[in-house]
């Protein structure tokens, strides 16, 4: 069965200011996520996830390009589309001086339905262990992202846009976070969430786009992207490296990082074993340990240079 | 659903609204527990008759006869400076429909709900209409009860009805004003600018006012027009009742600013 597309993205682009001090926020943004996916967008601060985000729910307008969601023009139908999503903005700011049970009770109202809503708002704060009595200006920051998913998933929305959902969560309410949007996926609805977190993203996403300077410079299944095919090699010898290892090692093909202290030599190591191995052959192994990259060496690939990106890809 | 954001800022904002009221009335009745003898006025307004007009006007006296009865001395010594803290009330109300809310990021919150930006702008207006009902209605309680502490000969020249109708005409002016500051934050999204060009033009309002009044047949007479206050002036509608052009006008303003900060606010990005 073809799953339904539920944000598509095409050429989105978002500058702000004009002219000279215009700044590019987003480039050329094309994506797709279907229904039942959670996707994590990832990214470092100021890489246009924020940007992305607020250009779907219509906060801010484009500069080029457009979206949809649902098959639906974010612009012209914004208020309709509102109904169907949940959102959780990365910076949570509500009404200080009102108790989350007031702010609770305003969205569920503006909604349309409160009864249904806020019965559903007390089984989440059940779940999440949080106390509603309170005023929004006593709430710890962890305790303040806990109303904002409440906020977000009350309304049992189809499409859930979260801006860094976790940060501030304890790892016990991470895990119960993570648990929720299993059972969400479960429902067939469909997560858009945007983290730095990479082990977050790791564990609940089933795809990532991964964006750098308002460029998304892949999209990729978790899975897949964690079998990249590079790795950290590190060797001991028995003797000190020889210096004239160096230039040879350099001109090996998907050979890089290249540090060699003492008797210990460590590279990067993209492809086969094959020609670092020959390149090295004279020397005595006494020890070599090889490393998986984690998603995070793999991040920093993507955030690494140009040319660095150009070789993971080659 | 309709009417929601209405009732959520009535809920927010009513006991600031009482405060406020609370003050306006405590000065109502200040002002017109003072003024008991009406012999003193009386001497009061030979002494003023004897200064320039030109002095008069720029401390807001537009029509020394206002000196000859309680009445009119009650609206020339309050609402001259009363319209001031309504006029701030005005600013405050306005920048709480957009400014604050963007300023502080709770905008988005509320527009990522299933609700048109002109109809947040819209309902949280008209409940700080309603609640701004609350300032001449407790400046009117002020003046009544002040009246009462007056002697009964002083009691029987106050025109109440005049009294009640120049109270009354604070409520479109504070309209007038707060569509204003609303139509500012739907300009700017940074707080500070509109809270600037709102105060600014609160302050240059009544500057054409108070400058008019001084000047009279003159350039800034005319310019005085442009002035919010000049459609306001309590003293003429205690003197000769309400000028119910006047009061269009600054309907009308309301009305014109409101729109075009709906038009503006819907085609920007949210800061």
């Amino acid at each position: 069965m073809t799953k339904q597309t539920v944000i598509n993205t095409q050429g989105l682009t978002k500058v702000y200011g004009r002219g000279d001090k215009g700044t590019q926020a987003l480039t050329d943004l094309s994506l797709s996520i279907n229904q039942g996916e959670i996707f994590g967008f990832l990214g470092p601060n100021g890489a246009g996830k924020t940007t992305t985000i607020r250009l779907l729910l219509d906060l801010i307008r484009p500069t080029n390009g457009g979206a949809t969601i649902f098959g639906n023009d974010v612009r012209e139908h914004s208020v309709e589309l509102h109904k169907r999503i949940g959102f959780l903005p990365g910076e949570l700011n509500l009404w200080k001086n009102r108790t989350a049970k007031q702010v609770l009770n305003y969205i569920a109202s503006v909604r349309g339905d409160t009864k249904t809503h806020m019965k559903e708002a007390h089984k989440l704060a059940e779940r999440l262990q949080f106390d509603i009595t309170k005023r929004v200006r006593d709430y710890s920051s962890g305790n303040k992202r806990k109303l904002g998913l409440i906020i977000a998933l009350m309304h049992e929305p189809e499409l859930l846009i979260l801006d860094e959902p976790t940060s501030g969560l304890d790892p016990l309410m991470q895990q119960t976070f993570n648990q929720m949007m299993r059972e969400v996926r479960a429902d067939g609805r469909t997560v858009f969430l945007s983290s730095h977190v990479l082990s977050e993203v790791q564990s609940i996403c089933d795809r990532v786009g991964i964006l750098r300077d308002g460029d998304l410079k892949a999209v990729e299944n978790v899975e897949k992207l964690t079998h990249v095919e590079f790795r950290f090699i590190e060797m001991t010898f028995r003797d000190a490296v020889p210096q004239a290892w160096l230039p040879k090692l350099q001109a090996v093909e998907g050979v890089s990082d290249i540090t060699a202290t003492g008797d210990k030599l460590s590279v990067k190591l993209f492809g086969d074993f094959d020609p670092l191995l020959r390149t090295i052959s004279d020397g005595y192994v006494v020890d070599m340990y090889i490393k998986e990259p984690t998603l995070e060496d793999i991040f920093l690939n993507f955030y690494g240079t140009e040319e660095q990106v150009e070789r993971v890809r080659a | 659903m309709a009417g929601s954001i209405f009732i959520e800022q009535l809920k927010r904002s009513w006991r600031t609204m009482l405060i406020i009221a609370g003050v306006l009335a405590f000065l109502a009745f200040y002002v017109a527990a003072v003024v008991q003898d009406a012999d003193a006025l009386a001497q009061y307004q030979e002494l003023l008759g004897q200064l320039p007009p030109a002095l008069l006007g720029v401390f807001g006296v537009a029509n020394i006869d206002s000196m000859t009865s309680v009445d009119g001395f009650i609206s020339f010594a309050f609402f001259s400076y009363g319209i001031l803290v309504v006029a701030a009330f005005s600013v405050v109300a306005g920048l709480n429909i957009i400014a604050n809310d963007e300023d502080e990021g709770s905008m988005d919150v509320v527009l990522a709900l299933p609700v048109p930006r002109w109809r947040v702008i819209v309902e949280k207006y008209a409940a700080y209409t309603l609640l701004a009902v609350l300032l001449p209605v407790a400046s009117y309680l002020g003046i009544l009860g002040g009246v009462a502490t007056m002697p009964a000969e002083t009691q029987e020249t106050v025109r109440l009805g005049r009294l009640a109708y120049a109270c009354a005409n604070m409520l479109p002016t504070m309209m007038a004003i707060m569509a204003f500051t609303v139509f500012a934050s739907a300009i700017f999204s940074r707080r500070m600018i509109a809270t600037g060009l709102s105060a600014g033009f609160v302050v240059l309002s009544y500057f054409l006012y108070i400058v008019q009044n001084a000047a009279s047949g003159t350039i800034p007479d005319g310019l005085g027009r442009l002035s919010v206050f000049s459609y306001f002036d309590a003293e003429n509608v205690v003197l000769e009742g309400v000028n119910i052009v006047n009061v269009i006008v600054l309907l009308t303003i309301a009305i014109v600013f409101l729109a075009m900060s709906a038009f503006t606010f819907e085609r920007r990005d949210i800061a």
